[in-house]
């Protein structure tokens, strides 16, 4: 009888030690396959030598907590985003353990607006709306540019060109929208010499306005004055990426009932005369999963509008391979178009500073 | 190996590790005390920017991303006409920063962006 308990014992010991290992190897992203290598001649890739999961990998940012970096290197991301990280020195051995071994180099990365800044324990920034005059917008984007280059990071989600911000009420350019754009374009010409790719947000606009401050905003009547700094940036043909937000949008721009992320008549009206890269907000937020059935409906919706970038910010790494499976299907079966996501990774792999054949 | 006694406490606490460790595996939360309590707060989430003047975010996903993007969040409780705040999150004290009560709190720590 003892001599059967003592088995039983073992026997659950086993169990719990594979479990806990398999925990683990869940959580550091051990679980998910390695891709194939692509092919890379010279500064050319092959676009053919990439899976479908290769490219919808590296069309997707996730979060860069040092714990997925196998899973992230696995998949082969495109990206990560950082959050604060309380030091230079942790920033810098961050990215460098990113882009160790990243045959195609990560897109590194953050918020850097000024008002909103992740380095505020060691750097500071004037703020946006502190910025009067272009001579002073292209300073502050090439010290900004100077700073994240410095850093490692080579991409920054800014300038915001939304023509209000109510809520932070720093984070946005003052004037109208002529003096606002004419900032926006001077900043994104500094920090771009720098070597970091600047982001015009929040597509279509209106992002920043308190409309009802108990209820959740979803809907912005969209304005000419709201479109006029993006056509302004397209039409100097500077600003690398845009950044589309999940307001559903009538007026001017109508996103037809859905967030503008999901719409693809609001990315074509971006697409039509710019062949700049189209980011997505942060999938999770404004609610955008509680206009699907399933959270599979939502990957497929963002990726189907013709976005080039998803930033997924979801804490586990297993989800983000989970849908660059799910989206891959969605491309097998003919739901998404393969060539859609050929020109949408031809533009992230260019924006890496790679020719693509 | 053990006595009778012990070697049955073990085995049961192990059984209860395993049925955690699978849950885990596969995803499964079970509710926790804080959020049964969070079920029976009736209180509206508050997740606002202070920035000389409390401003309440309209989007409270949007709010949580942002209080995520800060350096740390603390508790700090603070009265105000639009209730009372008892988390703030910021990256230095000269920097705007977010507030939030229980409810926005406890809401920001299911999310799937935070970690």
């Amino acid at each position: 009888m003892a001599l059967k308990r003592d088995k039983v014992f073992v026997v659950l010991l086993i169990i719990a030690l594979v479990l806990a290992g398999l925990n683990v190897a869940k959580f550091k992203g051990w679980l998910i396959p390695k891709q194939g290598d692509i092919q890379i001649s010279g500064n050319t890739v092959i676009l053919d030598s990439m899976t479908i999961e290769q490219k919808i990998a590296q069309m997707t940012v996730g979060i860069g907590i040092i714990e997925h970096l196998t899973a992230y290197q696995n998949m082969q991301l495109g990206g990560v985003y950082l959050y604060s990280l309380g030091n230079a020195w942790v920033f810098n051995n961050t990215i460098i353990d990113f882009q160790y071994n990243s045959k195609i180099p990560m897109f590194i990365s953050v918020d850097l607006e000024g008002c909103f800044n992740p380095f505020a324990s060691f750097q500071n920034f004037s703020t946006t709306i502190e910025t009067k005059t272009v001579g002073e917008a292209f300073e502050k984007g090439f010290r900004e540019g100077e700073f994240l280059n410095s850093l490692g990071v080579n991409m920054n989600f800014a300038p915001v060109v939304d023509l209000d911000d109510e809520i932070w009420k720093c984070r946005a350019f003052p004037g109208n929208e002529l003096e606002i754009s004419e900032l926006a374009q001077s900043y994104t010409l500094g920090l771009q010499t720098q070597g970091v790719i600047a982001t015009a947000k929040h597509y279509p606009g209106k992002a920043l306005v308190v409309k009802d401050p108990h209820k959740f905003l979803v809907s912005a009547d969209i304005a000419k004055e709201d479109l006029f700094p993006y056509s302004y940036l397209k039409e100097k043909q500077d600003v690398k990426s845009i950044m589309v937000t999940h307001v559903i949008s009538s007026g001017e721009i109508d996103s037809g009932g859905v967030p503008a992320v999901v719409s693809k008549k609001v990315v074509d009206s971006i697409r039509k005369d710019y062949e700049g890269l189209i980011i997505t907000d942060e999938i999770h937020m404004l609610g955008l999963k509680n206009f699907y059935e399933t959270i599979d409906d939502m990957y497929i919706a963002v990726f189907k509008a013709g976005n080039d970038v998803i930033l997924n910010f979801d804490k586990d790494p297993t989800e983000l391979y989970r849908m660059v499976t799910v989206v891959s299907e969605a491309v097998r079966n003919g739901e998404i178009s393969e060539k859609q996501i050929d020109a949408s990774v031809t533009r992230v792999l260019k924006a890496k500073g790679f020719e693509v054949k | 190996m053990f006595n009778k006694k012990i070697t049955h406490i073990l085995n049961v606490a192990l059984i209860l590790v395993i049925i955690l460790l699978t849950m885990n595996f596969f995803g499964i939360q079970l509710p926790n005390l804080g959020q049964a309590w969070y079920a029976f707060d009736t209180s509206p989430h508050l997740c606002a920017v202070d920035n000389n003047g409390l401003v309440l975010h309209p989007d409270l996903e949007r709010c949580c991303f942002e209080a995520r993007n800060l350096a740390k969040c603390n508790q700090n409780k603070l009265k105000t006409d639009l209730g009372i705040f008892t988390v703030s999150c910021q990256n230095s004290p000269t920097q705007p920063f977010i507030r939030l009560n229980n409810k926005a709190y406890s809401y920001c720590l299911n999310t799937e962006i935070w970690p």
